[in-house]
């Protein structure tokens, strides 16, 4: 019943901590030999949006019921400090992060609202 | 932790602020023939540190400190000014090694450092007051 609440839940707590990442990697923005550090999403789209075997040789793309969250570290050298955090890019995907969660706020805003539809009848 | 973001981007402020300070404290004494050693002011920079975040444990989440406060090596400038009661015997006043030109820059760069962070901050806060809409429904 709580399904799609579930997968949206884990959704936004993704962009969440991803956010909270690249807010780190902004305040290190003058730190020497600090590398900017991302996370990755990769079992999103395996669990958001299930998708049907429409012939038997399709490979079964349901994938693990966990979304997987792993840390990586990117960036190139941008100074004589040795700091590789690139400001613009951190502040489009802090930009990024920020409308995913949101969106996805309005999306379990609408679940809850059908919940409620089904509940009460009216 | 649901408000740990906003420490880190206040850390990041905190870091930046201190920089602008430390510029200040250099622009001030641009003219500072004798410090507390006898000695011409020495300009001052702040060493940043990114301290890892010990409580989260999957996602690596760095704040930012100031670790220590180093004083710039470089050479004092040297101006001829015999009537100066600091001049050398060969009437050279040492003054200090501070740029005003580099501080100013030091200054803006700080400041849109701090900007950043918060923007950071307030888009962190508006999402806290985001999800606070889910129970409203």
């Amino acid at each position: 019943m709580f399904d799609n609440l579930d997968k949206i839940n884990k959704m936004s707590s993704f962009y969440f901590e991803r956010f909270k990442v690249i807010q780190g990697n902004i305040a290190n923005v003058n730190t020497p030999f600090y590398k900017p550090k991302d996370l990755k999403f990769e079992e999103v789209f395996k669990n958001f949006i299930p998708m049907k075997l429409t012939n038997p040789k399709h490979i079964n793309p349901a994938g693990s019921e966990d979304i997987k969250i792993t840390s990586f570290e990117n960036g190139y050298i941008t100074g004589y400090d040795q700091n590789k955090v690139n400001l613009e890019e951190e502040m489009a995907k802090l930009a990024e992060s920020s409308i995913m969660y949101k969106t996805l706020v309005e999306v379990m805003k609408k679940e809850m609202v059908k919940l409620k539809y089904a509940i009460s009848g009216k | 932790m649901i408000f740990k973001g906003l420490e880190v981007s206040v850390s990041g402020m905190q870091a930046e602020r201190v920089r602008i300070d430390l510029s200040a404290s250099n622009l001030a004494n641009v003219n500072s023939t004798r410090a507390e050693d006898g000695q011409p002011y020495r300009r001052k920079v702040p060493v940043f540190e990114a301290v890892l975040d010990s409580q989260s444990k999957n996602t690596p989440i760095y704040k930012v400190r100031v670790k220590e406060i180093q004083t710039d090596p470089s050479p004092f400038k040297l101006k001829f000014d015999p009537n100066n009661p600091d001049a050398d015997q060969n009437g050279y006043v040492r003054l200090p090694n501070v740029d005003p030109i580099r501080e100013m820059v030091d200054m803006m760069s700080a400041m849109r450092s701090y900007e950043a962070n918060l923007t950071a901050f307030n888009t962190h806060k508006d999402m806290i007051l985001k999800s606070l809409e889910i129970i409203r429904v």
